[in-house]
């Protein structure tokens, strides 16, 4: 089954043919500063149709797609979404759409505890702990959204090596190892084979439902300016209690 | 944080406005615009984008909530890219959803967001504009929040002057 995978939810655009579990080509693009997530719009189409020309392959003998589905970049993934989901109707082929971070951990070909991090700013990271050995990966610790100091503690009971891997690695990996803890940055995925496995087991997702996975807390926060204008309204009060 | 309050009585003032504001900008600034419908946030913004070289007609994306306006006049000093968002359709929580500090972080351009008391994230530093009727008439009041747009506001204010 030729399957396409299309990652575009971090600052690196990675596309992956696949078909019978042997990667057919990767295509991989970025992750410098100024790339940022959102000019995959750009170089998302026009990069299906290299890697598919390189490969031999038209876009119409693909029969799957598979898609990072999130979280990373809001309007990385929005792009990624909204093409697979395009073409996966016009050509009429299934679609999966695959956690981030579990196809980073899938695509990383070390063994052990590692943990994939993507960064959520402000020093909170998108994180989650998978054990990889030779025979498969076992998730320990479901993809969510953390601050370090809370990610740092979930890990705190696990008396082994934890690889981290990933953006969130690179930029706060320093913060997180502790003794016996490597912190080590990687990017990209060989989202195809992930894929693949997926749609042979029967597993899809509707085209048109799919949606983007943020994992965002859902933020309780007040709008900026109301609260300014709570705080002037505040500072006004004060003024007039003051002699 | 400085305030700077400026009358609007013709279409020409905002437009003069909107070209001080334009001048000045630098990629990575933020241009937050508050204000009631019919308050002249699109025209503001459509002078911004003349001032920028910009070649294609400004409207407002109340539907596609971003135009990006990145083709310039040749001759045009500012090369930089406008992003002009609006969140009238929004509510507070949705705009959330956008993940717009992509954008104001990035550094690569001019970012203007209509709407802007509906967000609950907001740029380390940008410059708030309120627009509101006073009477028949229009008017703007300037506020800078940090640094940059502290100074930004003061080549607006000399520029106006």
């Amino acid at each position: 089954m030729l399957v396409l995978g299309i990652d575009t939810a971090t600052d690196t655009l990675a596309l992956s043919l696949a078909d019978g579990g042997i990667s057919l080509g990767t295509l991989t693009l970025g992750g410098a500063k100024d790339r940022r997530p959102r000019e995959h719009a750009e170089s998302l189409l026009p990069a299906i149709d290299s890697l598919c020309k390189l490969a031999g392959f038209s876009p119409s003998d693909l029969d799957g797609i598979a898609v990072v589905k999130g979280p990373g970049g809001f309007t990385g993934i929005r792009t990624g979404l909204t093409v697979a989901k395009t073409v996966a109707q016009a050509l009429d082929i299934p679609l999966v759409g695959i956690p981030s971070l579990e196809a980073f951990v899938h695509a990383y070909p070390g063994i052990g505890l590692i943990s994939p991090l993507l960064d959520a700013r402000r020093e909170e990271v998108f994180a989650a702990l998978f054990r990889k050995t030779p025979s498969g990966i076992e998730t320990l610790v479901e993809s969510a959204h953390f601050s370090l100091d809370q990610w740092k503690e979930a890990l705190s009971g696990y008396g082994e090596e934890i690889l981290f891997i990933g953006e969130g690695a690179v930029r706060y990996g320093n913060k997180l190892a502790a003794p016996g803890r490597v912190p080590l940055g990687f990017t990209g995925s060989n989202l195809a084979i992930l894929g693949e496995e997926k749609l042979v087991a029967g597993l899809r997702d509707d085209p048109l439902s799919l949606a983007p996975d943020y994992q965002r807390l859902p933020s309780m926060v007040v709008a900026w300016k109301k609260k300014q204008d709570e705080q002037e309204n505040k500072d006004k009060k004060d003024e007039k209690i003051s002699p | 944080m400085e305030a700077f309050d400026v009358d609007l009585p013709t279409l020409q003032a905002t437009n003069r406005l909107g070209e001080c504001i334009g001048r000045f900008a630098l990629p990575g600034d933020a241009l937050l615009l508050i204000g009631e419908l019919g308050t002249g946030k699109t025209t503001l913004t459509q002078a911004v984008a003349r001032s920028l070289g910009i070649l294609d007609k400004v409207v407002s994306p109340t539907f596609t909530l971003v135009n990006e306006y990145r083709e310039h006049a040749s001759d045009s000093p500012k090369q930089f890219p406008l992003f002009h968002f609006d969140l009238y359709r929004l509510e507070s929580a949705q705009t959330d959803e956008l993940g717009l500090w992509e954008y104001w972080e990035g550094n690569r351009g001019l970012v203007v967001i209509e709407w802007a008391e509906r967000l609950l994230d907001h740029p380390d530093d940008f410059l708030e504009v309120e627009l509101f009727h006073a009477g028949e008439e229009r008017r703007a009041r300037l506020i800078s929040h940090g640094e940059r747009s502290f100074a930004w506001l003061k080549e607006i204010v000399s520029c106006w002057s």
